[in-house]
């Protein structure tokens, strides 16, 4: 990969899409630019077209340019009634090659209203991509384009912070002190940090290992260790796929996570809003809806301690009756006999059989009295259960006050149920009530379907195990994979190593990429400030060694994200759109920080902002006014 | 006594009894957004309430409504249970890994005296010799893990959800987890009193009339 360091822009040209035309040529290298352009020019266009080009291939690129709020947002002009030719030109340099990026998108725009009633807007023919490297000696086509432009410069990875705008500032702000969004802004943090060429390693050395398995079974005869290894290639993306569909739950478990946050917040707020009302009608109703719901608890946890201790209803002091039963059978029936198996035994097995308590000989009458006795006698178990005593823990469970105890709870609660319904809300007080209500209700349905969710996260995890168990199974069990065993551990130690290394990686990125930061806040607003960026909290502000969320105010909390937007490129060159906003006394130190930490700015800055921000970065004399001009090609 | 620390394996259940389980096995979430099947909610079944969890949830173990239901169905129809070893079948069955042992000899102990009720005191008879072949064999069978687990259990599940009128404990005792802010024959506290009192006739008419 190229070093960022040495790109340089030398032109952007944009043809007719959303009805924008008009050419920014750069400055000389090492030199900055500042382009004034009035407001609805373009500019927010340009920077969202650059990013558009950059992230997504061709192939992908419909529907996914997004202009401010408008996600997805049009790319066609919407003014022009017939079929549409769009080009963006991109022209830059490594210090080594000239580069020329062209996007041309073909279609028309329609104002008319799909099934929803919503404006169907473009309807794109096609979208191609081209790249010129030194005028044409060497030129690549649709999604090799991009392929080229991610592996070779990374546009992709940062373009949303090397074209940076008021937009991209908010969000990472609101991502910064937003528990629920920091996913997105350490997923950023953790794109940075990764680098491409190990994803593509990854699917090498997994391309390795299935032709290892395609060659151990052309070398096999035996149709079951064919079938085995087939299963076994099966396992092993059925495992991709199962992992993906995980990753994929855990982040809608974190979109959910976000959705309950926020309403919980509303209904907090909501909450506040009724609490301070000076209804005294809204007040009381409030006092009893929790002593209602107070009351209901308590039956819930009573019942919930009668099925608890279900056990303890066999609550008898019945061991000394059953023990006098017991006693009586024994005694009146002389049960169980005396144990005289051994006795009877000796008697009929001895030659002649022979009584072996009075010596005589037993006649045959005698010795069917003697075998009939032999049937009488109580076995082990049965002699047991007669002799030993029986005993039963006695518990105290008093059903008769349980039920008494609910009762009481159940009159109590219909009696301010009563009283609730007697309290007159004026509608302004009924309207609060019932929105709290609702949300009380949207709440219980988002937390539910969460659960639920969570439920198939958890079966998919498991799945995974499972798989992984297989797996381990079929390779350790295939005869035919013993050849190649030794590759194919090596294969699987080396996927691992690189995923220790990209973990390894990122955890040291963040500390140097957090410290990059706070140099860069530092710089422009004064020793007293500094930034934090962990993976617990994510970017925090500090001022005067106290970090968090609202450290700053707005004006500091911009600066930290420009700063935050420097560290997340890759690349020198910085195109920024309309830099001043809240910035507020800040701005100088902005724009000097700016023109020393870059070889090239360019600046797309309403005419407001070139006194106090853009003559930093150059003179007025070089600064150029650009008009756009309707109408496309 | 009987060993049961192992295995007990499949039990035989009524389709109540069967959706009492698997309440307890699988409703920790709120069904309506569970693959699992519904049992029949009441007429009146609040969604609201019923994000909750089931009371059912809360037993301890998972056999220990069986135990409940299989003293209920003793107490109640008070019968002896058959001397044929074949297994009865039920609705449905399930698995179960208990230590049930001290119920066992509860269980043991009560049909004995439920036994001695029926057949009387051993002076009582006439011969001694049948009475004692005849009771012998009568505690062997209570002994015996698989007459306890294929016959003693599932023939008083049965009993249990037998209905003199209205509906069996057992019907009563699955929809008990969806009970709200009422008390009435579906409510944990109302099955406590009845399994309760049941237990108290049995006691006072088996158990306690053999000593007076």
């Amino acid at each position: 990969m190229v070093s960022g360091n040495n790109i340089y822009f030398s032109l952007i040209k944009i043809e007719g899409y959303r009805g924008r035309n008009f050419e920014l040529k750069m400055k000389p290298r090492n030199e900055h630019s500042v382009f004034i352009m009035d407001g609805n020019t373009g500019k927010t266009t340009a920077i969202e077209l650059l990013r558009w080009c950059f992230r997504w291939r061709e192939s992908d690129a419909r529907g996914r340019f997004n202009h401010m709020w408008h996600r997805p947002a049009h790319v066609l002009d919407n003014k022009t009634k017939e079929k549409q030719k769009c080009t963006i030109t991109i022209q830059f340099s490594d210090g080594v090659h000239d580069y020329s990026f062209k996007r041309i998108t073909v279609g028309e725009y329609s104002w008319d209203k799909d099934e929803n009633e919503k404006v169907i807007g473009d309807i794109i023919e096609r979208i191609e991509d081209i790249l010129e490297i030194d005028w044409g000696k060497e030129v690549y086509q649709h999604d090799d384009v991009n392929k080229y432009i991610n592996s070779k410069f990374r546009f992709g990875q940062c373009a949303e912070y090397f074209c940076f705008d008021g937009e991209k500032a908010r969000e990472v702000m609101r991502c910064s002190a937003d528990r629920g969004e920091l996913y997105k802004l350490l997923d950023t943090v953790n794109q940075r940090t990764t680098h491409p060429i190990l994803n593509d390693y990854k699917s090498q050395l997994e391309g390795l290992k299935n032709r290892v398995y395609s060659a151990s079974k052309s070398k096999v005869t035996d149709r079951t260790l064919k079938l085995n290894i087939d299963k076994l290639m099966r396992e092993e993306e059925e495992l991709k796929r199962t992992e993906s569909e995980h990753e994929k739950k855990v982040e809608e478990t974190q979109v959910y996570d976000k959705a309950i946050f926020d309403l919980e917040q509303e209904i907090t707020d909501l909450n506040e809003r009724i609490t301070d009302t000076q209804s005294i009608n809204i007040r009381k109703r409030i006092t009893i809806e929790n002593s209602i719901g107070n009351l209901a608890k308590e039956i819930e946890s009573i019942r919930n301690t009668i099925y608890k201790n279900s056990l303890t209803w066999i609550s008898i002091d019945v061991s000394s009756s059953i023990n006098e039963i017991k006693k009586k059978v024994k005694e009146t029936g002389k049960l169980p006999e005396p144990y005289r198996e051994e006795l009877i035994k000796s008697c009929l097995e001895a030659k002649p059989p022979t009584c072996q308590i009075c010596g005589r000989t037993l006649t045959s009458e005698s010795k069917k009295h003697v075998e009939r006795l032999k049937e009488l006698i109580a076995s082990h178990q049965v002699h047991t259960f007669l002799t030993n005593e029986f005993n039963i823990d006695v518990t105290s469970f008093d059903s008769h006050e349980y039920n008494e105890t609910i009762q009481n709870i159940l009159k109590e609660h219909e009696a301010q149920v009563k009283q609730l319904k007697s309290i007159e809300l004026s509608d302004q007080d009924k309207k609060m009530m019932a929105e709290r209500d609702n949300k009380n209700a949207e709440l219980r349905q988002l937390e539910s379907l969460k659960r639920a969710h969570e439920v198939d996260l958890d079966s998919l995890y498991e799945l995974i195990k499972e798989k992984k168990n297989a797996i381990d199974e079929l390779k350790e069990k295939n005869a035919a994979l013993e050849e190649n065993r030794i590759i194919l551990e090596k294969i699987e130690t080396t996927i691992k190593t690189i995923a220790e290394t990209e973990e390894k990686m990122r955890k040291k990125a963040i500390v140097i990429i957090s410290e990059v930061i706070s140099q860069g806040v530092t710089s422009i607003l004064g020793e007293r400030f500094g930034a934090k960026l962990t993976e617990q909290d994510g970017l925090l502000l500090g001022e005067d060694g106290y970090y968090s969320v609202e450290a700053g105010g707005m004006s500091g909390r911009l600066i930290l994200t420009y700063c935050f937007a420097e560290a997340m490129t890759l690349i020198d060159p910085i195109i920024v759109d309309t830099p001043a906003g809240n910035i507020g006394s800040h701005r100088e130190n902005l724009a000097k920080h700016l023109k020393a930490n870059h070889h090239q700015v360019i600046l797309l800055c309403l005419p407001t902002e070139v006194p106090d921000f853009a003559h930093n970065l150059s003179d007025e004399k070089n600064m150029t006014v650009i008009d756009n001009k309707e109408g496309g090609a | 006594m009987l060993d049961m620390d192992k295995r007990l394996g499949h039990i035989q259940l009524t389709e109540e009894l069967y959706d009492v389980i698997e309440i307890k096995s699988k409703y920790d979430i709120p069904v309506e957004d569970s693959k699992h099947e519904e049992p029949e909610k009441p007429p009146d079944f609040d969604k609201v309430q019923y994000n909750k969890k089931s009371y059912i949830v809360q037993f301890d173990r998972l056999i220990d409504p069986v135990i409940i239901a299989t003293l209920y169905g003793l107490y109640k129809s008070k019968k002896l249970p058959p001397s044929d070893d074949t297994p009865i079948q039920l609705d449905k069955s399930h698995e179960f890994l208990a230590n049930i042992s001290t119920h066992e000899d509860i269980i043991s102990h009560f049909l004995f005296c439920l036994w001695v009720k029926e057949n009387g005191y051993p002076d009582e008879s006439n011969s001694i010799i049948e009475y004692r072949q005849k009771l012998y064999e009568f505690i062997e069978k209570l002994l015996d893990p698989k007459y306890f687990i294929n016959v003693i259990i599932p023939f008083y599940i049965k009993e249990a959800n037998e209905a003199e009128s209205g509906t069996s404990f057992l019907f009563r005792l699955r929809d008990s987890g969806f009970v709200q802010l009422r008390s009435d024959e579906t409510s944990p506290e109302y099955l406590a009193m009845e399994f309760a009192a049941a237990q108290e006739e049995f006691i006072q008419e088996i158990v306690q009339n053999l000593i007076e």
